[in-house]
């Protein structure tokens, strides 16, 4: 029983981090019906602009002031990789074919793996400690840190603010109406390209966030570091059916508490097919996933 | 007409462009012993490879300072393998018929290491690997040699300190399923440690990159085992002792020579104090050589050394010294001389070829303390 | 029709006999690299360019093609060299196989769903052949048999280059093409048309695999190793940025893709660049520009030697 709890609980954690970086996959594919690719690398360029600040400003050890600082770094340096990246490489491609647009994410994400390694270097940096190590409680001799009550308590704030943001605001109308009309959304009078810059500066902020409590918890980034993640949560976010903001979020904390009761249980070295299979299972059976409507194709 | 006309064209710029490369064989310069190197400066290895190619143009450097071998200098010509097998068949056959090197130094890791080796073989030129550790790496052919232990001989010593040293029987394992490194140790481990009347009560895996172990680790704890055996590289090991010690477990935790960075107790902090690995060296090594190699890396890189670019700064000496005995500059001579090489002298111990070509070099276990490697034991094969 | 194929085969024949006596082993290995390259850009090329199946699962099929081939030349034929094109074919075989497998449940799955689907497929082989003890797990497959001497190489992996380019042509402009680009255009049009779009679409899927299996074991017996590691998903986008960058459903433009960027990567290496191999930066960038300027690729759906559009 205890170990149950302790895997759920671990899938629950991981859950969350997979729930914030798939909301990134499902905001960016229900504007653009594009799978950004490049995603789970805006991610690791968050770590590494929270670590390079924090460095720079010497603000290594645990305090809140340096916590809100790192989280701050990475998600305006996320954002602003994310603005950029829709910007110069997929906002060329709008009108072109989707396969075309793919190919570009892909390149993109290379780029930046492989670029990263150069000039940030390919081996793992020490991420700095930027919330302090003590359990604050114990439930059952599993004890919490305060990196993991935050990991919790971020994700459930954004969740939250991406929710108000989405449906009582007026940019959330307007993204919403980009997203089901794109073609009838700028003769409502919306600037569809800066909603789509928007949207994707939200997703990666979202991801920054991640990135960065990520960070804390395993206090080792490089270059890499997404592409695991990344894989991960873009299973979820199909899983959960990708356009869909709850289906994401649903998504990713099944997705978490899956592996880790896969590798829990025994077939820790097939974690990666699992996600693979449940995402062919999930595309085959219900390709609009868990929480996605069908859209009828109309000739 | 216009299909011939193309055909010829293609041929001939196929051609043409083929004898530009050929025009571009370097001219032989007598004064010069030509070293090549290949390693994974870029690509899912990048940390073993760059480390690599450090070591080496260190010991090339420091070699050529002192007046070279035998008054000639080293030119060192490293090729960057991509961390890709295709890539590293055509830079090791560059290095060979392109750059005409004497003789090869690489690689970090065994599977490019095997088909580097069949290539060096196949043109009879010496290979030497910094750190590849499995057996067939050698098994190649006789002109193929390593610096490094081989799995056997390392999975060996921490079974025997286990249970010789700690006086402990029952153990856990958690592998690297995605190295052939951490695979080969685990099995040798497993297979030994009943030797020695012990048991293995869990044998769990995670991959290279994964970054979160409590699963494992929870199904580890759960078997109650008394100690942990986790042969994989620093990269994961510092996160596992972390999350050991968040998870409450007390086990010493044991592991082979991948463990040997700086970056461990970097990014494990305290929780990999007090733990054990087998390595080629103490931080304690009063020996001139380790000290001034540790010191000099740190200056000239404004990093810290690790086993890998320990392991190929030995190689390069190694190298020079069996090029240093060779009456003549061949190929033959160096790999003649390779084979001989007995109780040299590195910085990661004393060596001396066996008749496999594999190193013979004891192992010290030493207790990782905060930044240094206290000496516990040492094991001689 | 005759003189060509005769000016073909003598400049085919001419330049294997150049290469072997005028150019070192490292040119040589690059020449079987291009030619396995082409091979596989080719294959991807039909399931995407000419099918308009964006796949990006090459690398598992090249998997199979590769382990199929080795483990029969190693364990059941003795390292016979001249058992490869058996096994070669064999292998291919075991892709298809595959390949059609992965195209039954599928064929309702549009663009980057689909990619995603092979992706996933690839990913799933290579963990499988990661955990399989028996052809070598992480430590990979050894001693893999190899040709003998480069002539012999040139010669086989050439026939087998030449034969993939004649049936994938020969598909493109057939019946069979032109039913798989109407599914291209328009696939509800092209169904109410009668042209059981599954089917034709489970058929290409075979013979794109077929071909990158086929691949695969050619490479295998190139290297004489491989591992997990090989197949991995960079290496299925390799082979797209080959096949991107010569033109997708241009089957000439494949094959010159696959000359320009074996070669290129060489090419740069002589440059100085402090040891850092930049083909990985160039690459993205090159696609990235490629796909924003140029989107085509080298020749568009133009083969090299159309002069005019049929």
């Amino acid at each position: 029983m205890q170990e149950f709890l302790q895997h759920t609980l671990n899938g629950l954690s991981f859950g969350s981090v997979y729930a914030l970086v798939a909301l990134g996959y499902t905001m960016v594919y229900g504007i653009l019906a594009m799978i950004n690719f490049a995603h789970s690398d805006i991610y690791m360029m968050g770590a590494f602009g929270a670590f390079y600040v924090i460095r720079f400003f010497n603000m290594g050890d645990p305090s809140p002031l340096h916590f809100t600082i790192g989280l701050l770094a990475s998600m305006i340096f996320a954002g602003f990789i994310g603005f950029c990246v829709e910007k110069f490489a997929y906002k060329p491609l709008r009108k072109s074919d989707k396969m075309n647009v793919l190919i570009t994410a892909i390149g993109v994400s290379i780029l930046f793996e492989f670029g990263g390694q150069i000039v940030f270097g390919a081996d793992p940096k020490s991420f700095p400690q930027l919330l302090s190590n003590e359990v604050v409680f114990t439930f059952s001799d599993i004890s919490f840190q305060m990196v993991d009550i935050m990991i919790y308590v971020v994700t459930f704030i954004s969740l939250i603010g991406l929710s108000y943001l989405i449906n009582k605001t007026q940019t959330g109308r307007a993204m919403r109406a980009v997203s089901s009309r794109p073609d009838i959304a700028p003769l409502m009078g919306i600037n569809s390209n800066k909603i789509i810059s928007t949207t994707f500066v939200v997703g990666s902020v979202l991801a920054g966030i991640a990135a960065v409590l990520v960070a804390i918890k395993y206090p080792k980034i490089d270059p890499m570091m997404g592409v695991k993640i990344g894989t991960s949560s873009f299973v979820a976010a199909v899983f959960g059916g990708i356009g869909s903001l709850p289906g994401a979020v649903i998504g990713g904390y099944i997705l978490g508490l899956g592996e880790y009761y896969l590798v829990g249980y025994g077939a820790s070295t097939y974690k990666e097919a699992l996600s693979f299979s449940l995402l062919i299972l999930v595309l085959l059976l219900k390709p609009a996933g868990l929480m996605g409507t069908k859209t009828k194709e109309k000739i | 007409m216009k299909k011939i006309f193309t055909s010829s064209i293609l041929t001939a710029s196929m051609i043409a462009f083929a004898s530009t490369f050929s025009s571009c064989t370097p001219k032989t310069n007598n004064n010069e012993i030509v070293i090549g190197s290949y390693s994974s400066n870029t690509g899912a290895t990048a940390t073993f490879g760059v480390f690599q190619k450090r070591g080496i143009e260190m010991a090339v450097e420091e070699i050529n300072a002192a007046g070279g071998i035998n008054g000639k200098k080293i030119k060192h010509i490293n090729y960057d393998n991509k961390s890709d097998n295709d890539e590293t068949l055509a830079v090791v056959n560059r290095l060979i018929s392109q750059d005409k090197v004497v003789a090869i130094i690489g690689e970090a890791t065994s599977g490019r290491s095997k088909i580097g080796a069949q290539i060096a073989q196949q043109y009879k030129i010496p290979m030497l690997s910094s750190s590849a550790t499995n057996p067939d790496v050698t098994k190649v052919g006789h002109y193929i040699f390593r610096a490094c232990f081989i799995d056997p001989f390392q999975g060996k010593v921490m079974s025997k300190f286990m249970v010789d040293n700690l006086k402990l029987k029952k153990a856990a394992i958690l592998r690297d399923v995605k190295s052939d490194y951490s695979v080969g140790l685990s099995d040798i481990f497993k297979e030994e440690l009943k030797k020695q009347g012990g048991e293995v009560v869990a044998d769990v895996a995670y991959q290279e990159g994964d970054i979160d172990f409590k699963s494992q680790l929870t199904a580890i704890k759960a078997k109650n085992p008394e100690a942990i055996f986790i042969p994989g590289y620093y990269n994961e090991v510092a996160l596992i002792a972390k999350q050991a010690k968040e998870l409450g477990m007390k086990q010493p935790l044991l592991g082979g020579d991948g463990w040997s960075s700086p970056k461990l107790f970097e990014i494990a902090k305290e929780s990999i104090n007090g733990h054990y690995f087998s390595n080629h060296y103490t931080t304690e090594s009063t020996d001139p050589k380790t000290v001034s190699f540790v010191k000099n890396f740190k200056a000239k890189y404004n990093e810290d050394a690790d086993v890998m670019a320990a392991l190929a700064y030995d190689a390069t000496y190694m190298m020079a010294e069996a090029i240093k005995n060779s009456s003549s500059v061949t190929s033959e001579n160096i790999r003649d001389n390779l084979a001989k090489i007995k109780d040299f002298k590195g910085v990661t111990g004393n060596i001396t070829m066996d008749e496999n070509r594999d190193a013979v070099k004891s192992a010290v276990v030493v207790q990782v303390e905060g930044a240094n490697y206290k000496f516990i034991s040492s094991v001689s094969p | 029709m005759n003189k060509k194929i005769i000016i073909f085969i003598i400049s085919f024949v001419a330049t294997g006999i150049i290469c072997h006596l005028f150019l070192n082993s490292y040119i040589q290995a690059l020449v079987i690299s291009f030619m396995i390259n082409a091979i596989m850009a080719l294959s991807l090329n039909f399931i995407t360019g000419v099918a308009n199946q964006f796949s990006l699962g090459q690398a598992g099929f090249m998997a199979l093609g590769a382990y199929t081939s080795a483990v029969l030349t190693k364990q059941f034929l003795g390292d016979s060299w001249f058992l490869i094109p058996l096994t070669a074919l064999i292998g291919a075989g075991v892709s298809a196989l595959a390949g059609y497998l992965v195209s039954l449940p599928s064929f309702k799955l549009k663009g980057d769903y689909l990619a995603i689907v092979t992706m996933g497929f690839a990913e799933i082989v290579r963990v499988i052949i990661l955990n399989w003890d028996h052809v070598g797990g992480p430590r990979g497959y050894n001693a893999i048999v190899k040709w003998p001497q480069f002539l012999i190489s040139y010669s086989a992996t050439g026939l087998f280059l030449i034969l993939t380019f004649m049936v994938l042509y020969h598909l493109k402009i057939s019946w069979f093409g032109r039913n798989l680009w109407a599914l291209n255009e328009d696939e509800i049009a092209a169904e109410v048309m009668g042209a059981a779009v599954a089917k034709n679409k489970r058929t290409a899927f075979l013979i794109s695999s077929f071909f990158a299996g086929l691949g695969g074991a050619l490479y295998g017996h190139h290297l004489g190793y491989i591992s997990p590691g090989s197949f991995s998903f960079l290496m299925s986008v390799q082979i797209l940025i080959y096949a991107v960058f010569g033109g997708l459903g241009s089957m000439s433009g494949s094959v010159l893709a696959a000359f320009i960027l074996t070669a290129l990567p060489e090419i740069l290496r002589s440059l100085p660049t402090g040891g850092i191999d930049l083909r990985m930066i160039i690459f993205p960038i090159l696609l990235i520009v490629m796909m924003i300027l140029r989107p085509q690729g080298l020749l568009g759906r133009k083969e090299l030697f159309e002069s005019k559009q049929k």
